[in-house]
């Protein structure tokens, strides 16, 4: 049996694993192991000869991809990232808007999926427990340790459990009454969205009586779906379901059709995945081949001069829009979670009655979810129910006066600074960061009190490197950027590294790391050091047994425990730092053109 | 706000405090010492709150706003104290020695200040505009390597030509160049005339090299252009980091007096009145 201190969760049992195999999921890999048991329901007859060699089960026999790590069981993986929770009635299991990293099934009970517009933030309001008090920063920055990097000083802050700040509404039935709401029942899952998109959650979710569930962490799915090509296909169809049902509620495009008018769009809509969804081994190698800013090498979506028959929404991931400029192409915005391309077009031609091609190519930067939605059902289902405004909103776009541009054949004028960055930032990918370090060189006196300041809110180390990529006199830093689609997260065998669940900022719990570095290489921007910890003499801490140097993995926290907010940004005395979200385009040009 | 926005708002405002001030002090101000007495605490408390924007440096994990909304109030402030400078010295300059000191002392702070106000508007671009981005610290490390790169470049260029041609030239006039971080006074006001001088020899000396001889002497003078680009960013990144050190312990010692010459006052003070 697997060591106690592996599990996720410590009680974790006999009668725990009889639980997690219940589930209609895991039936073909049990039926594979043990061909005595039809279905997994059967496991309630099992007896305590099989429960030992089921416990002692290796699929990897069976394995469809040779690139699993070692002991990666059935057991292994149940026992390393699943654990049983109970909720009683009216807690509140996922909160919208908030960064999970665990999917859950229902083991016993029923919850409650809170439809869009969902509760009023009141209902859902969390006390911060984050940051730490005036007096104790006061006290961090006098107790500066003498050696980098020592460990077992502080109390580690980076490690945010959900569960212990458990949110409760008390008039759940009420809320019920009041707010539209799906039920989800015994056997069933949810959280898969979030979990595997790497993205915040949809919906809030409510248990509607008192609930067991099996919260199953996406590095376990991860496993499980390369265990088990029936698992795969089963949470695939899940995702793309759920994915495609919790866009299409979530798009205000949407927000006046009924609930079976929905369903009726979903039936016609597909959802595709482009690109790769561990797209930085791939952007890494264009970038040592210097290949970045060619076009060819990334997956296209929809061509430029195509018939513009449906409308794109993006569900995650990126893709950049661009048009042919001499023997390139011109970015001319990128779209990420949310967007959706090809609606103007639409509406022109449904407006006009004529037939403009597309004008515009989309290809996915790195990978994007994409639900595609045939123009005909837009035109029938959404467009009579536009006012006036909201079309012309959508007509007044840069792209038609594009359009216009190319009716009057004038010669695309020569590329101004600001379309220039987009072309720099979708290059490089930043604009998958939310909080990138930009620094204006023209500014910057070099004084590094930025780093300073970042050393002191994290013992004497700074998490920085004023170092990186520049266009023109913009630098983007060596910083966690804090991503959108954090890929360092992929790999990480032990959860270290994860999504804070209010706020989405990305930290690494300092003692859950085990310093093999997966995430620093999976980093495409290399922001994630690892480095070698100290003990209080400032020795290097050395594994027992191997007496290798033990390492962890370190980055920009954001200041995440800070009163103030990020250390760095409030140091620069010339303004010429600052964290910005890059798909925020008005905020990033408006802090160019200063 | 565009930074010119901010600069147009925080001008106006200076220069409307600027005139209050002068208005008060015509207002008020009728018997000589009362003026000094106002404008000199005046200026004492603009000197502590001056001296606070270093603190506030230090002290960089307290939410007390950003230390770039201090600079921009030490900057104003700053200027505004010049006015109330010239005011308490009564547009002259003092006569006793130690007073005479208090206003250089006051001078020089004034100035190194205003210097580097100057030079964090300038010497960014500049070095923005020329060579990679380079950390100061890391500086002396990257003229060790190019040395190397050098060296080895000299020794390759001598064993395949057969000829100490460029090794001797390199002796004669690149070895010391490439020794250590070099500072020069060219740099701050744009001039390039070290390396057209640089230039000018090696294009002499290649006059006289074969093909092969050719091609390591230009490989070499890359190398030159280089270093030239490093101490650019030496000497410019020098002067960003050490006006500091001029102006820093001239507030200190400033302070020091300032509080002196505060009690020499009081004790004077009853004489006076
Ligand atoms: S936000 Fe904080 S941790 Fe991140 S680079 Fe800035 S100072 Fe360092
Ligand atoms: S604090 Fe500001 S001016 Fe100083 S090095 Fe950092 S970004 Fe540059």
């Amino acid at each position: 049996m697997i060591a106690k201190e592996n599990c996720w969760d410590p009680q974790m049992s006999t009668e725990l694993v009889e639980h997690i195999l219940l589930f209609k999921l895991f039936d073909s890999m049990i039926k594979d192991e043990l061909p005595g048991y039809s279905s997994s329901a059967d496991i309630f007859r099992i007896n305590a000869g099989d429960m030992e060699s089921l416990m002692a089960l290796d699929l990897s026999s069976g394995l469809e991809q040779p690139s699993l790590p070692e002991n990666n069981r059935l057991i292994d993986i149940i026992c390393k990232h699943t654990r049983i929770v109970k909720y009683k009635k009216g807690d509140v299991i996922i909160k919208q808007g908030d960064y999970g990293n665990s999917a859950f099934f229902i083991a016993s009970g029923k919850v409650a999926v809170i439809l869009p517009p969902g509760l009023p933030e009141y209902q859902l309001e969390q006390p911060s427990d984050q940051k730490i008090g005036l007096l104790e920063t006061v006290k961090k920055m006098w107790q500066q340790p003498c050696y980098p990097e020592q460990r077992g000083l502080q109390k580690s802050n980076s490690a945010y459990s959900a569960r212990e700040r458990q949110l409760h509404l008390d008039n759940v039935n009420d809320a019920l009454k009041k707010y539209e709401h799906a039920e989800l029942h015994s056997g069933e899952m949810f959280g898969e969205v979030g979990a595997l998109g790497r993205t915040a959650r949809t919906s809030t979710i409510v248990a509607e009586i008192y609930c067991e569930l099996l919260e199953i962490r996406w590095q376990g799915l991860r496993d499980l779906r390369l265990l088990n090509s029936d698992f795969r296909k089963a949470i695939d169809d899940l995702y793309q379901k759920n994915s495609l049902l919790v866009h299409l509620y979530s798009l205000p495009l949407f927000s006046s059709l009924s609930n079976s008018e929905i369903l009726l769009i979903a039936e016609h809509a597909s959802f595709r995945t482009y690109g790769s969804f561990e797209w930085q081994a791939d952007y890494k190698n264009k970038l040592e081949s210097n290949s970045l800013t060619s076009q060819k090498s990334e997956t296209l979506i929809v061509a430029e001069g195509g018939c513009a028959d449906s409308i794109y929404l993006v569900s995650s991931g990126f893709a950049r829009v661009s048009y042919k400029y001499n023997n390139g192409h011109q970015v001319l915005e990128y779209l990420g979670k949310g967007d959706i391309y090809g609606l103007e077009t639409i509406i022109y031609n449904w407006k006009n009655n004529s037939r403009l091609h597309v004008k515009t190519s989309l290809y996915a930067l790195g990978y994007a979810d994409i639900i595609q939605i045939p123009g005909s059902i837009i035109e029938r289902m959404v467009l009579p129910a536009m006012n006036g405004n909201e079309m012309d909103s959508y007509l007044s776009s840069e792209l038609l006066q594009l359009f216009a541009k190319q009716k009057e054949n004038s010669p695309v004028e020569e590329l101004n600074t600001n379309e220039a960055v987009l072309d720099f930032m979708s290059d490089y990918h930043f604009i998958n960061g939310s909080s990138t370090m930009l620094i204006d060189t023209d500014r910057c006196t070099r004084c590094d009190e930025c780093v300073t300041a970042c050393a002191v809110g994290h013992n004497n180390n700074p998490r920085f490197n004023r170092h990186g990529y520049r266009y023109d006199h913009f630098m983007v830093a060596n910083a966690c950027m804090h991503c959108k689609d954090p890929v360092c997260m992929i790999g990480c065998p032990t959860s270290a590294i994860q999504r804070n669940p209010s706020e989405g900022q990305i930290i690494i719990n300092d003692e859950l790391c085990i310093g093999c570095s997966t995430c620093a290489n999976s980093c495409p921007y290399e922001n994630i050091s690892m480095v070698e910890a100290r003990d209080s003499n400032g020795l290097v801490m050395r594994d027992e047994e191997t007496q290798k140097p033990i390492l962890k993995a370190t980055k920009c926290n954001l200041c995440i425990d800070q009163p103030g907010g990020p250390a760095c940004e409030r140091a620069c005395p010339h303004d010429a730092l600052e964290r910005i979200d890059i798909q925020d385009l008005p905020v990033m040009i408006g802090w160019m053109n200063r | 706000m565009t930074f010119w926005n901010r600069r147009l708002g925080n001008s106006l405002l200076l220069i409307l405090i600027c005139i209050l001030f002068n208005g008060l002090i015509k207002y008020y101000g009728t018997p000589l010492y009362r003026i000094q007495l106002w404008t000199g605490w005046t200026l004492f408390s603009l000197m502590i709150l001056l001296f606070l924007y270093g603190i506030r440096k230090k002290i960089t994990l307290l939410p007390i706003g950003k230390v770039s909304s201090w600079l921009q109030f030490h900057s104003y402030a700053g200027l505004f104290s010049v006015l109330v400078f010239v005011n308490h010295i009564s547009f002259r300059l003092p006569s006793g020695i130690f007073e005479t000191a208090l206003a250089i002392l006051f001078i020089a702070t004034a100035l190194t200040g205003i210097a580097g106000m100057f030079f964090s508007r300038i010497i960014p671009r500049q070095l923005t505009r020329r060579g990679e981005e380079v950390i100061y610290e890391r500086i002396p490390l990257f003229t060790f390597k190019l040395r190397e790169l050098a060296k080895d470049l000299i020794f390759e260029c001598t064993v395949q030509t057969s000829s100490t041609a460029v090794a001797d030239y390199f002796q004669n006039h690149l070895a010391l160049y490439f020794y250590k971080p070099r500072w020069s006074f060219f740099y701050l006001y744009g001039s390039m005339k070290d390396l057209h001088v640089m230039q000018t020899r090696h294009n002499n000396f290649c006059r006289y090299l074969n093909e092969q001889e050719l091609s390591y002497a230009n490989q070499l003078f890359e190398l030159v252009r280089k270093k030239y680009d490093l101490d650019f960013h030496y000497t410019l990144q020098s002067l960003l980091k050490f006006w500091l050190f001029i102006h820093l312990p001239l507030t200190y010692a400033l302070l020091l007096t300032m509080s002196v010459h505060l009690m020499l006052v009081y004790a004077f003070l009853g004489h006076l009145q």
